[in-house]
Order: C-alpha cells, then sequence, then structure tokens
C-alpha cells in the first residue's frame, strides 16, 4: 500500500482516498461476501466501511497499517450488516448437490456445497477469522491484530470454526436447510 | 473428507469461489457519499497540501456553508473553551454533597472503547465536545448538538436536541438520525476524581441514538486546549523528517529536513506545530511552489508570466490587489537566500462569486503546483489565506530553478505574531538534505 497515498488521504485528501479505495475495495469486496455469504449485504458493508474509513482516517497513527485497519473496519461493517440482513429475507434455497456419485468431481462439488450450508451456521466472530486465517492468508497473530483480539481469542475460534465445519460434514451429520440470508 | 489437510485444501478451494469483483456502481456511491463526509480531525491539516477536485471543492464550500449556520467539523474548528476557567454558561450548578462544576465537563472527550452511529454499529471511538452550552455529538456525516444543563441539584446532566445538519448527510441507509428538535434526556454523570473520566448513564432519553452514543465512559482530551493539535510530542531537541512526496513521484529536490524545537512542538512529515495550539496554527514546507492563477473561477492553474524565484513570487505577492503584504525582506535559512513576507487577505477584497470555492470568508488562493499533476489527481499544493487569518511566508531560493516555501499561519493576528516570534527560531534552525542524484 501507498505510504504516501495513505497520508494524503488521512490528511483530507479525497483524491488520495479514492486512489486508495481503487486499490483495496476488490479485496474488501471479496472479503465480505466470503464472511457475509450474500452479494448485496457484502455491497453495504464494503460502502459503510469505506465512508467510516474515510471518516475516522485521521486517527489511523501508522499509515503502514492502513490495510488491516481498513480490514477490523470492515469486519466491523460486516457485523453491523449482518444484524441488518437478519430481517430481509431473500428466499435462497441452495441446490443439494449431495448426490450419489462419487466421482472426485462430484465429490469436490458436494464437500463445497457441505461447507457453504455449515459456515452459515457459524458465528460471524469465527467466520472472520476463518476467512481472514484461510481466505487471505494471513497467521493467526495478524488476524488477531486486524480483528483487535488476542491471539489466544482468535486461535479459539479459528479451532471451533473449524471442529464445527468438519463435523458439520461428517457422514451422517444434519443442518437446518436455509431458507433466507443468513448471517 | 478424510483429514485435515484436505478439508484446509476443500475449505480453501470453496473459499475462492465467489466473487472477487466489487460493482463500479458500490465504488461510485461511497465516493460521492464521501464527497460530503468530513473527516473526524484530531491533527492540525495544513490547507495547502489538499489536493482538491473541482467537485470537492464544492463539497468543501458546501461544509463551510454548513459551519457559517452553526458549525459541522467541530473538532478542529469550534471556538476555545474555557476549561479551568469561570464558565459563561447557563449552567448552573445547586449546592449538593458532591458539587460538580459545569466548566469541569467542558472540554472535548473521546469515548472509551466503540460507540455506534445511527444505523451501524461499527463500535468505533467517537468523541464529544462539550461547550459552555453544547453537547457536539460528531457522526459519520453530520454533527449533533445538544444544548446541556445541570439539573437535579447538579447531579444530572439534561441534553435538549438542537440540530442535525441534513445538508451533509447523504441517502444511505440506516444512518440518519430520527431524534426531533426538543428531545430531552437525562444524564447521571459522575467524574472521577482526577477528573480525567467521565461516566455518562441515560435515566431517560427522548433519542435512543443519543443515548446509545453518550452511554459509558469517556476520557478527558489530554491537552488543556480541546481544540488543539494536541499530536505526539516532539522531545526538546533535534529532529529530522522526510519530505511528503508529490503524488505523481515528481523527484523531489530536498529528501529531508531537520530542526530543532524546544518542548510542547510535534510534528507530521513537513508540517509542524505546537500540540497545544488551536489546529489552524502551524508552519509548513512546500517544495516547488508556483503562483495560482488569480482567474475569477478560482481554477487549479499557474498564474502566467510570473517566475520561480523567490522575489518573482514574493513582487507578485506583494502586489496582488487581495493582499495586505510587507515588504519583501531578505532572509537567509541554511545558507539559501530568499525573502519573507507577512501577508492577510486586504479588507476590502471580496472572493468573486464566480469563484468554485466560495466559504464565508473571503480568501484568496497564492500557489499551486508548477507542473499539472495528472489528470484526475487534482492538485498536489493549493495554500491560501482566508480573511482574518495572517501568514508569514518565507520563500528560498534552492537552486536549479527549485524553490521551497516555508509557510507559519495563524488564525488570527493576535495569535500570529505569538507564533510567529515562536516559529521563527524554529525556522532558523532548519538544515535542508538535497535528494540524492
Amino acid at each position: 500500500m501507498d505510504r504516501v497515498l495513505v497520508e494524503h488521504a488521512r490528511r483530507g485528501d479525497r483524491d488520495a482516498f479514492a486512489s486508495l479505495v481503487h486499490q483495496v475495495s476488490d479485496s474488501l469486496f471479496a472479503i465480505a461476501f466470503r464472511i457475509l455469504r450474500d452479494t448485496g449485504l457484502a455491497e453495504d458493508a464494503v460502502q459503510d466501511a469505506l465512508i467510516s474509513a474515510w471518516r475516522q482516517l485521521p486517527r489511523l497513527r501508522d499509515s503502514d497499517r492502513f490495510e488491516a485497519w481498513m480490514r477490523r473496519v470492515l469486519v466491523r461493517a460486516c457485523y453491523a450488516e449482518s444484524r441488518r440482513g437478519r430481517d430481509a429475507k431473500t428466499n435462497v434455497r441452495f441446490l443439494d448437490l449431495l448426490g450419489s456419485s462419487t466421482s472426485d468431481g462430484s465429490r469436490a462439488l458436494a464437500d463445497r456445497d457441505e461447507i457453504e450450508r455449515a459456515f452459515r451456521h457459524l458465528p460471524l466472530d469465527q467466520r472472520s477469522v476463518f476467512v481472514l486465517h484461510h481466505y487471505i492468508g494471513l497467521p493467526l497473530i495478524e488476524v488477531a491484530e486486524t480483528l483487535g483480539i488476542p491471539a489466544g481469542t482468535a486461535r479459539s475460534r479459528l479451532h471451533y470454526a473449524t471442529r464445527f465445519l468438519r463435523s458439520a460434514m461428517a457422514p451422517g451429520a444434519v443442518l437446518p436447510i436455509e431458507e433466507g440470508r443468513l448471517a | 473428507m478424510s483429514d485435515d489437510r484436505s478439508f484446509e485444501r476443500n475449505a480453501r478451494s470453496w473459499l475462492e469461489l465467489g466473487p472477487t469483483d466489487i460493482p463500479a456502481r458500490v465504488i461510485a456511491d461511497a465516493l460521492s457519499a464521501i464527497e460530503t463526509t468530513p473527516q473526524v480531525r484530531d491533527l492540525w491539516v495544513p490547507w495547502k497540501d489538499l489536493r482538491m477536485t473541482t467537485s470537492l471543492r464544492l463539497a468543501t464550500a458546501a461544509a463551510i456553508g454548513v459551519l457559517a449556520i452553526g458549525g459541522a467539523l467541530l473538532l478542529l474548528q469550534g471556538p476555545l473553551a474555557q476549561v479551568g476557567h469561570p464558565s459563561l454558561s447557563p449552567a448552573t450548578v445547586s449546592p449538593g454533597p458532591s458539587p460538580v462544576s459545569a466548566a469541569a465537563l467542558q472540554t472535548r472527550w473521546d469515548s472509551v472503547g466503540g460507540r455506534p452511529w445511527p444505523g451501524i454499529d461499527l463500535g468505533l471511538p467517537t468523541a464529544i465536545r462539550i461547550t459552555p452550552t453544547t453537547v457536539r455529538i460528531p457522526q459519520l456525516h453530520l454533527d449533533v448538538d445538544s444544548s446541556w444543563s445541570l439539573v437535579d441539584g447538579g447531579t444530572r446532566l439534561e441534553l435538549n436536541f438542537q440540530a442535525t445538519f441534513e445538508g451533509l448527510s447523504s441517502q444511505l441507509p440506516g444512518q440518519r438520525w430520527d431524534c426531533r428538535v426538543g428531545d430531552l434526556g437525562r444524564y447521571a454523570f459522575s467524574l472521577s476524581p482526577d477528573g480525567g473520566a467521565l461516566t455518562l448513564s441515560p435515566a431517560s432519553d427522548a433519542c435512543a441514538q443519543r443515548a446509545a452514543i453518550l452511554f459509558g465512559r469517556w476520557a478527558r482530551w489530554p491537552c488543556p486546549n480541546p481544540d488543539s493539535v494536541c499530536g505526539a510530542e516532539l522531545s526538546p531537541g533535534r529532529h529530522t523528517a522526510e519530505f511528503l512526496a508529490s503524488p505523481d513521484d515528481r523527484p523531489s529536490f530536498l529528501s529531508a529536513f531537520s530542526y530543532s524545537v524546544p518542548s510542547g512542538w510535534s510534528g507530521s512529515w513537513n508540517s509542524l506545530g505546537r500540540r497545544d495550539d488551536s489546529g489552524r496554527m502551524g508552519i509548513a514546507l512546500t517544495l516547488d511552489v508556483a503562483a495560482h492563477s488569480q482567474a475569477a473561477d478560482c481554477r487549479d492553474a499557474v498564474e502566467p508570466g510570473v517566475g520561480s524565484t523567490a522575489r518573482d513570487l514574493a513582487t507578485w505577492l506583494a502586489n496582488l490587489p487581495g493582499l495586505a503584504s510587507t515588504a519583501p525582506a531578505p532572509i537567509t535559512i541554511d545558507g539559501y537566500q530568499g525573502l519573507v513576507l507577512d501577508l492577510s487577505v486586504a479588507p476590502t477584497w471580496t472572493t468573486p462569486s464566480s469563484c468554485q470555492f466560495s466559504g464565508p470568508k473571503p480568501m484568496l488562493f497564492t500557489f499551486t503546483d508548477p507542473v499539472p499533476l495528472p489528470a484526475g489527481q487534482g492538485v498536489f499544493v493549493r495554500t491560501l489565506i482566508e480573511a482574518g487569518a495572517r501568514a508569514r511566508y518565507v520563500l528560498l531560493d534552492l537552486g536549479a530553478g527549485h524553490n521551497l516555501l516555508i509557510e507559519v499561519s495563524a488564525p488570527d493576528t493576535t495569535a500570529f505574531y505569538e507564533f510567529a516570534s515562536a516559529a521563527m527560531p524554529v525556522l532558523e534552525s532548519f538544515q535542508f538534505t538535497p535528494a540524492g542524484p
């Protein structure tokens, strides 16, 4: 991330901030979607995160930490969006890809569908750790720093998320079928 | 999914699925909202480094308009509080077992922990500013005032919702206040023995959003002046700072500068100030400035026919009809020769009505970039002087066609002379480091 650009934006330069937005927004959107599992909520979360980041940017003391700080703002925006999204039912129903096929391709698809369903049952704080660790590839210590939580908390959230997903995907596991926006 | 490795592999490949490109309209909407969204600003921001597009100028003008009707952007530009002095507030304190002075509450308070914003619980820290008459809450798109008084024998705070500035709010859902003018709230409060912590507990409030924000602990602004820079303090002695490069990576003639400060100063990049001064006082250094166009529309362009030496620029400034100026006087800093002159907006000056940047006060642009930035990048340098404010411009010739502007500015004449007398020894200590080949 361009430190000078961050410094300019921190000092009120909207053009500089717009440049930063163009640099980070795809990544933020990808993270938000993977946490919220809903395009509309993810778009709203990114929008709120960008506005609040602009608002709070002068308080960012270390310009080198912009990206991590931005992710933290985004995750908080995701929390807010998920609360807002609970009431917005969209009647999305996911195809059941679990079938009798045992080919590798079908098995992989089935596994992914199982993860999708199970993931939607995770609390948002566990989803955030899971996405930042497995999708962004952040070490747990950086996940903790990004989210502003102790490293042990990040570790335990990842542990519980992984354990739940694995157990939910075990043969015979039953998950309720989701109808609507789950977050 | 037989083992951890295959689980992780599947989880990662599943996470790779899904959209990764944000729709352009989402960014456009956010940037549009940002155009009218003020920042929560704790530090002094020199006007000169703000790159402004036309639309931003209009947005800024709108924000200034709001200031004129009652004051947004409070944290930098509100009136100085009389902390520790007898209050002029209508709030009175009745005798009681633990009387709290109304004046003891009047400062800026930073939230301990996050606070919700209406409709979007981001839980980020925020600040409130208690003046003799109002409790002001800066919000995402607007600042919100409540008048206040002490009631119930000085044991409770009564707030009366005054106004929001809808002109600055966007149409994004869930970010508006739905409180009404006159909504009353009563808060139990306590101050820590040292006065450094304030705890507010709503007993009742017709404005639920206000209660959600105010509830809890607040920490007193650590500097005596609640409108101060209050930046990280520089230890007395010598320091080095690098020059802020222009956004188009134009080669910089100087890479750094060093300076000596006494206690109480703070610095950020090529700006210096005193920690407890208001946000409009400071020293700012700008490399390579050119005369700003005096066209009636205030466009960002170089004024034709003005050279780039210190003498060229000082002579041009001294003869601008919109400026009152002292005669340029010679000065030498770190072996570089130049001229110094004091400037203010002439009493008779009015900003042309066709100027795209028009606020409640007359103002005049002085310098801009000598070379335009690539299209769409606005301007890197724009200096201006606003009516009432006063500035000392030191213009140095660096050689090879480069110049340096050192700007000492203050919001009024009294503050200027006091600040300038403190700032000049700092300027005289400057040493500049040329950039390498």
